[in-house]
């Protein structure tokens, strides 16, 4: 036989072996696992939240420590686990009687104390054996009896009753006070001792069995004597194989082999008085006096004495006792069931029974209240009474497990199982089924076939949940389940075994073994994290439901660490709300809020679920502001709702306009930035350009008493409503003196917002302000955002005080009640100059909203009235701008840069009634303007004369509050719709070192239709060389409007119009007028302005003979570009022009006066500076202004004056640049010699080159012959070919040079028609060419005409019959008369050479023979 | 027959997620022997509980195929879970209840093909969320065709 070590003995009392009150012990049970926080251990390990955390320093840590809530609920678990039939485990093997030596009528009192005709209530039941070893023990008390009497008694016992006897001798120490004899549980006195170690071991156990005492005794339904002995859950912890602390009993066994499982009954009735001094457990009252000290007086040598008594007790008794009984079972009933006889027996007795199994049963048990399931359930599970073969079978494999036989006791289980599975016994099934899955863990060394053992206990739980009915032994067996495979470290095995006893009905034993699941996912040989977190939060689940909220938080915890940060959305919300409601139960409020917070967001929760968060975290939050009220450090909260976008917070100011088309603006002011500020301003001081239209400080200015406006989105993530109050920005403000030394510290920092004067004054609009020190702010009083609504807010802020106003954010009040602040974290561009910067994402600091505050400003604002939604093309109309300064300062040097300025013309305040076409007298009129281009986008805006106090400084500006009217006229220039933009800049009177310039931006849309179209086109007149026929083809495009036209002028500087024949009246209404979709045409003829015209006249030229004309300006300014002079800077003289003015009625619309001015000389500049780009891309247009003329001295702009009658509507067309001189390059090349053709840089030279090229070889410039000729005679000539055969006609040809600047030589050759008939082409000539005439003559005339000279020939024709003759017939060879070009390259010579040219009309001569005509008069 | 489908990243996290299927006839309740199985929306964050501890079994079951597509690997009650690991680690999760591992194993295939179509979006970042909408209504069409 093979030593047992480690044999463990239970004791227990008799009478306290009782059926478990399930109950009662679960309620006990949750009590205690809620009494147990957090270990300390678990607080040195850091929280699991990724595979690596589960590290051999969490592993070395033992699971039972971990969760010491679990373990203690096993420990009670096994406490109370009592008897039961099916298993004979908690049955008693042996029974200990003690008696004291004392005592003096020992037999009759051992004979009472074990009296087998009554025996113990528990028997009653039938299924325990009253049949178990009896042993005897002899107590002596020293203090009570002498040794010697009790060593007498002792012989005397062991006579009568055999081996199975002891004597123990106890109380060894003397008595100090022998007055208390009779009381045990008085004070002690504290005897003297030698070791007060020995006397305490007891004291812990006892102590506990007081509390579980109480806590029956004060639960309802307790039981008054079902106290458990203490000892009792050892006996389950040693099967485990661990090695807990032993009760002391157990300790101080020191024999090797001591029994397993055995009961020792003691019999309450018979220990009396000495009944502290045996083991001292059973105590007779209920209420256990708090300071008794048990075994006292018990010295060195009683303990070991107790000792040898247990030790002699297991080896010489029980042990031999059990087995003997196991081989007398085994000879008995096992070999012969197992036989063949056993199986025919067994079988015959099940098939031919004619009673139901219960004959086999104890015939008390029917009645007995202790049978399982006869009450409440019909299916009556039979009960085995003790001397039934079945019972002793499964007693006798329960011995054979005691004592270690596992083998045999498997074989003993497998075969008894199969009769209680044929008997419908279910639960002994069960009990046997765990049994043997029991021994097969604990047999195998190796365990291979571990599915096969899982099986065996899955079947074991199932029969016991789903037959039985008993769950308490299920959990009895998954416990054991998984205590055996924690102790084979088979941890992958306990989840599933643990999670099959998690049903409904149990939430706490559900709650405990998936935490027990989840720790052993972690336990695995590969730890799964994820299932961990899992069956933590089902866990946490259930711990919730049973209201273990410490439990339950600290579950869900745990699990929160593992979800973090994967954005699995349902989770983290299902996480947060549960952490937050146990929180909340808990009464940690911040901590539920947080959670609750986290809750507050876009989610994928349907909208109850969300409001029913939100209305959670209310009342919580109520709650919390509640108490927190009392404790005065009530700070507001950042909010997840509603969310602010930062990058959309941005200061509106008040003179901000709109903001839509961005880019177009932002073009205009750096426009207007290079254009603006060349010249003088309206004092004549020179303009200071700034460096940004507004501020020089690159930061946000504004103005004290100006209002702006913080502007921002807010965004409701949720489905649900929200309504925010009292939005509040939070400002900060830093005085002047601080910002500007603004390293130190932000010295003088004021954050009114803790300012108490709250006194809200309405504001005359509906707007709210709160007024502080430095600033008012506006209060929104509520803001309601429906689910996943986006708004835009506005926020009003005044500034008060010069200095530093910051924005930092935002403070309101959701849903009326939680105080909630938001920051507004914004970050400028993102950097990008160095690596570092590169490599990372780094951005500039924001000062967006960080403004500067400076001292009062003029502040503009304008209003155009009655501006036209629709215009006709050309139409004029009047709009009055209003100029309104609702600033604290006079405003000044108003200006605008419009988009469109030829659609525009500025009157003066004074010009507010005048009509646009004033009725004028003159036909012609003389004017003289600056032949210059001048800007004509930006215009000054006149203001009135203020009246100043030191009279010497005139200036023109607008006080504050004043109002003044500007009329300007409109005009649609082109068709289309258009977007005209104003950008308005203005100064302060004061000079604001912050602030020089404001600026405002304003526009205005206006379609503009077509109404006519015009061509107009000229015609070299064949009555002079200075003379031009001029054609104006008009068509009305509209479909329903008649047109009648007014006037025609022309504007020129050397030509001068007139109508064709001079019937101005007659049929002039129908000439005039145009009917829809009807063309006309008007003619004109143009002639050239006389020098000699009036004496004024000619002191005028004379006065201008040292005017350069715009030609030679431009040549010369060409020039001097190209030689790369820098001072262009001089102005080309001044123009004079004449205006004529042709009405087609009576009344003459005068041309000079300033709306038509003003349109005539915009549209010129207009149509001049896009002339330009186009021909001369390679100049920049900012050099335009010193290179070219606004007028050439050839040019001619038509004004085309309408009405429409019907609609009073009345405008005028333009037709600009008919240039009626011949067409020269301006450049002329003079003197491109003396252009340096080194340069310090290569980049100046290859423009340079580029430029001349572009000037030289300009296609844009065909420069035409300079020379025109005109033949002059007279149409019709009359002559008698009778009288003389030979008409000879004189003939007068004007040749002019019409270059301004060229000596040209020439030669003409007069042609005879019949000499070159193969060169005419022209059908024309060829259908009149016969008629042959003949020059007389020298035919050849050679000359030169230096610029501008006109020299006339008379030349002969000789015609030798009537008819129609082209005179035209001439060829003319241009050359440049090279000496007087002075010395020009060869390059311009060879372009300009050899220019011929021949008539390109006919002019025709009617010869009538004058007997002809005679003759017909005769008739 | 309830479907819910979820691709999950390499680091844990969903990136795209779907239920489908006809919803409201069962649901799944946090106790795991409770037998009524449905979709409903108080439970629907289990779902995602159930397939991220079932990324533990997945991890396991990787190694030791060469498949893709790994059959169910795990079971919550009457659920399944099925798997399908992309060559970039990328899990294909689907928890459904009747096991018809072919009809299973193509609707991964045709799901994987519309992620590999995502993963050449240039724009698109691996383990971003897919937000794509024709990618959804792809999924959903898929599931609608085999499951």
């Amino acid at each position: 036989m093979n030593p047992i070590e480690n044999f463990t003995v239970r004791f227990a009392h008799l009478n306290s072996l009782e059926q478990p009150d399930i109950q009662l012990t679960s309620q006990i049970i949750s009590e205690k696992v809620k009494s147990i926080g957090n270990p300390d251990t678990l607080n040195d390990l850091p929280p699991i939240s990724k595979k690596s955390d589960v590290n051999e320093r969490y592993l070395a840590v033992n699971q039972d420590d971990i969760t010491p809530w679990y373990t203690e609920y096993r420990r009670l678990f096994f406490t109370f686990i009592g008897v039961s039939e099916h298993d004979t485990f908690d049955h008693p093997v042996a029974c200990i009687i003690a008696i004291s030596s004392s005592n003096p009528d020992l037999d009759n009192t051992l004979q009472q104390l074990y009296n087998t005709s009554s025996p113990a209530p528990i028997f009653e039941k039938g299924f325990m054996d009253p049949n178990i070893l009896k042993y005897y023990v002899l107590l002596h008390d020293n203090h009570k009896v002498t040794l010697e009497h009790s060593e007498a008694v002792f012989e005397n016992m062991k006579r009568t009753y055999g081996l199975n006897c002891h004597l123990l001798k106890l109380n060894s120490i003397p008595l100090t006070t022998p007055s208390e004899n009779n009381d045990p549980f008085s004070a002690p006195t504290s005897p003297v001792k030698s070791s007060n170690s020995i006397t305490d071991i007891w004291t812990s156990y006892i102590n506990e069995n007081n509390i579980l005492q109480n806590l029956f005794t004060t639960s309802p339904s307790t039981q008054s004597t079902s106290f458990e002995n203490h000892s009792r859950q050892n006996s389950l912890t040693s099967l485990s194989g661990y090695s807990l602390p032993l009760s002391p009993t157990m300790s101080t066994l020191s024999s090797p082999t001591s029994s397993f499982n055995e009961e020792m009954i003691f019999s309450k009735e018979n220990i009396g008085v000495d009944s502290q001094n045996t083991i001292g457990f059973n105590l007779v009252g209920n209420i256990a006096p708090p300071p008794v000290i048990y075994g006292q007086y018990l010295s060195e040598g009683d303990i070991v004495g107790v000792h040898t008594f247990i030790g002699e007790l297991v080896r010489q008794s029980l042990v031999p006792y059990m087995e003997r009984n196991i081989r007398q079972w085994n000879e008995q009933v096992a070999s012969s069931r197992r036989g063949i006889t056993g199986r025919l027996f067994s079988a015959g007795r099940r098939y031919f029974s004619t009673g139901p199994k219960s004959t086999t049963m104890n015939p008390q048990l029917a009645q007995s209240p202790y049978v399982f399931n006869t009450q409440n359930n019909n299916l009556a599970s039979p009960t085995y009474a003790h001397h039934t073969p079945e019972a002793q079978m499964r007693k006798l494999a329960d011995y054979a497990f005691m004592l270690r036989d596992y083998k045999f006791a498997h074989s003993v289980y497998d075969t008894v199982k199969k009769d209680f599975s044929a008997d419908k016994a279910w639960k002994y099934y069960a009990g046997a089924q765990e049994m043997i899955g029991i021994c097969l863990l604990m047999v195998s060394t190796n365990i291979g076939n571990r599915t096969d053992i899982d099986h065996y206990f899955e079947q074991s739980v199932n029969t016991y949940l789903n037959r039985v009915k008993a769950p308490f032994y299920a959990t009895k067996t998954t416990l054991l389940y998984y205590e055996m495979l924690k102790f084979r470290n088979l941890y992958k095995d306990a989840p599933a075994a643990l999670v099959r006893m998690t049903g409904d009905d149990f939430d706490l034993r559900s709650a405990l073994f998936l935490e027990q699941a989840a720790l052993a996912f972690l336990r695995c040989p590969r730890p799964m994290i994820r299932k961990y977190a899992f069956h933590m939060i089902m866990a946490g689940h259930r711990y919730g439901k049973c209201n273990q909220r410490e439990h339950a938080y600290r579950c869900y915890l745990a699990a929160s660490k593992i979800f973090e940060n994967h954005s699995w959305s349902l989770v983290d919300d299902h996480i947060h709300f549960a952490l937050g409601r146990q929180s909340f139960y808990l009464g940690d409020l911040d901590t539920a809020l947080k959670f609750f917070l986290k809750l507050l967001r876009a989610s994928r929760q349907p909208e109850t679920q969300q409001s029913a968060y939100l209305k959670e975290f209310l009342y919580i939050y109520k709650q919390y502001s509640s108490k927190k009220d009392k404790d005065l450090n009530f700070e507001p909260q950042e909010l997840p709702i509603p969310i602010i976008d930062s990058d959309s917070v941005r200061v509106v100011l008040s003179n901000f306009q709109s903001n839509e088309y961005d880019e177009i603006w932002d073009i205009m002011e750096k426009e207007f930035l290079e254009e603006g500020f060349t010249g003088l301003d309206i004092c004549g001081k020179p303009r200071k350009k700034p460096s940004l239209l507004g501020s020089d400080l690159h930061r946000t200015v504004c103005a004290v008493g100006e209002p702006f406006f913080v502007q921002f989105n807010v965004h409701n993530p949720m489905n649900i409503q929200i309504n925010i109050n009292d939005l509040i920005l939070e400002c900060e403000y830093i005085t002047f003196e601080a910002s500007k030394e603004n390293s130190s510290n932000s010295c003088e920092e004021t954050n009114n917002e803790e300012l108490p004067q709250k006194n809200d004054n309405t504001d005359s609009a509906d707007i709210k302000l709160i007024k502080f020190e430095a600033f008012d702010l506006e209060i929104l009083p509520e803001v309601c955002l429906q689910g996943l609504e986006k708004k835009t807010i506005s926020l009003r802020v005044l500034p008060k005080k010069q200095g530093t106003l910051k924005v930092l954010g935002l403070q309101y009040t959701l849903n009326s009640l939680v105080h909630g602040i938001k920051k507004f974290l914004r970050h400028g561009k993102r950097l990008n100059d160095t690596k570092e910067q590169r490599m990372s994402v780094i951005y500039a600091t924001d000062r967006s909203l960080d403004l500067m505050v400076t001292s009062p400003m003029p502040l503009l604002e304008v209003a155009f009235h009655s501006f036209p939604e629709l215009l006709f093309s050309g139409e004029v109309t009047k709009v009055v701008l209003e100029i309104n300064n609702k600033g604290q300062k006079g405003l000044t040097d108003l200006r605008v840069k419009m988009s469109h300025p030829s659609f525009f013309c500025i009157g003066n305040a004074e010009m507010l009634e005048q009509k646009i076409y004033d009725n004028g007298s003159l036909t012609t009129e003389k004017l003289k303007i600056k032949n210059s281009i001048f800007n004509s986008n930006i215009k000054n805006i006149p203001l009135p004369q203020k009246e100043c106090i030191n009279s010497n400084s005139t200036s023109f500006s607008l006080s504050p509050g004043n109002t003044t009217l500007i009329p300007i006229w409109i005009r649609g220039d082109r068709i289309g719709k258009h977007t005209f933009r104003f950008l308005f800049t203005y100064e302060s009177e004061d000079n604001n070192m912050a602030m020089k310039y404001r600026s405002l931006r304003y526009f205005k849309t206006t379609q503009v239709l077509p109404s006519l179209k015009i061509n107009a086109f000229t015609r070299p007149s064949t009555r002079g060389l200075n003379e031009f026929i001029l054609g104006i083809e008009i068509e009305n495009l509209q479909i329903d409007e008649k047109f009648q036209l007014v006037q025609l002028s022309s504007i020129s500087p050397s030509w001068i119009m007139s109508p064709i024949n001079n019937e101005s009246s007659g049929n002039a209404d129908s000439k005039s007028s145009i009917t829809p979709r009807q063309t006309i045409f008007i003619y004109y003829r143009i002639n050239r302005i006389e020098k000699h015209f009036t004496n004024d006249n000619v002191v005028e030229t004379n006065s201008e003979s040292n005017d350069i004309t715009p030609e030679i300006f431009t040549s010369n300014a060409l020039e001097r570009l190209l030689t790369g002079e820098k001072n262009l800077q001089s102005e080309p003289s001044p123009v004079n022009l004449t205006i004529t003015n042709v009405p087609f009625q009576d009344h003459t619309i005068s041309n000079s006066a300033n709306p038509l001015e003003g349109f005539s000389m915009n549209s010129r500049v207009q149509w001049r500076s896009n002339t330009l780009i186009s021909q001369f891309p390679f100049i920049p247009s900012n050099k335009y202004q010193n290179i070219f003329t606004l007028y050439n001295t050839n040019d001619v702009d038509l004004a085309l004056y309408w009405s429409i009658p019907s609609s009073q509507r009345q405008g005028h067309h333009y037709i600009v640049g008919i240039n009626l001189g011949v067409q020269q390059n301006p450049f002329q090349g003079l003197s491109i010699s003396s252009a340096p053709n080194r340069a310090l840089f290569e980049q100046t030279i290859r423009e340079r080159a580029l430029l001349l090229n572009s000037l030289t070889k300009n296609k844009n410039f065909k420069d035409d012959s300079p020379l025109k000729l005109v033949i002059q005679c007279v149409d019709i000539y009359e002559h008698n070919f009778e009288l003389q055969s030979f008409c000879i006609i004189p003939i007068t040809i004007s040749i002019k040079n019409c270059s301004w600047n060229k000596k040209v030589g020439f030669t003409l050759e007069m042609i005879s028609p019949d000499q070159n008939e193969t060169n005419r082409s022209n059908a024309f000539h060829k259908a009149i060419t016969p008629m042959i005439f003949h020059w007389m003559g020298s035919t050849f005339k050679y000359a030169t005409l230096s610029a501008s000279e006109e020299q006339t020939f008379m030349i002969k024709a000789c015609f030798i019959r009537s008819g129609v003759y082209d005179i035209n017939r001439w060829r003319l060879t241009v050359k440049y008369d090279q000496n007087a070009s002075g010395g020009g390259r060869n390059e311009s010579g060879v372009g300009m050479k050899g220019y011929v040219q021949m008539p390109n009309t006919p002019h025709l001569l009617t010869i009538i023979n004058a007997k002809d005509s005679w003759e017909r008069d005769q008739k | 027959m309830s479907f819910y489908f979820a691709i999950v990243g390499t680091k844990d996290n969903p990136i795209y997620e779907v239920e489908f299927g006809s919803s409201g006839t069962k649901s799944i309740g946090l106790d795991p022997n409770v037998k009524v199985i449905r979709f409903k929306d108080e439970h629907r964050h289990l779902n995602q509980f159930i397939i991220h501890s079932a990324l533990d079994l997945v991890e396991e079951l990787q190694w030791n195929t060469n498949a893709m597509y790994l059959k169910s690997v795990d079971k919550f009650n009457e659920w399944h879970i099925s798997a399908f690991i992309s060559a970039g680690n990328i899990k294909f999760m689907l928890l459904h209840e009747s096991k018809n591992e072919d009809s299973i194993r193509n609707f991964f295939n045709e799901c994987y093909e519309l992620y590999i179509k995502i993963l050449m979006n240039p724009f698109y970042e691996v383990n971003s969320p897919i937000t794509s909408i024709g990618f959804d209504t792809k999924v959903r069409f898929a599931a609608k065709r085999y499951l």
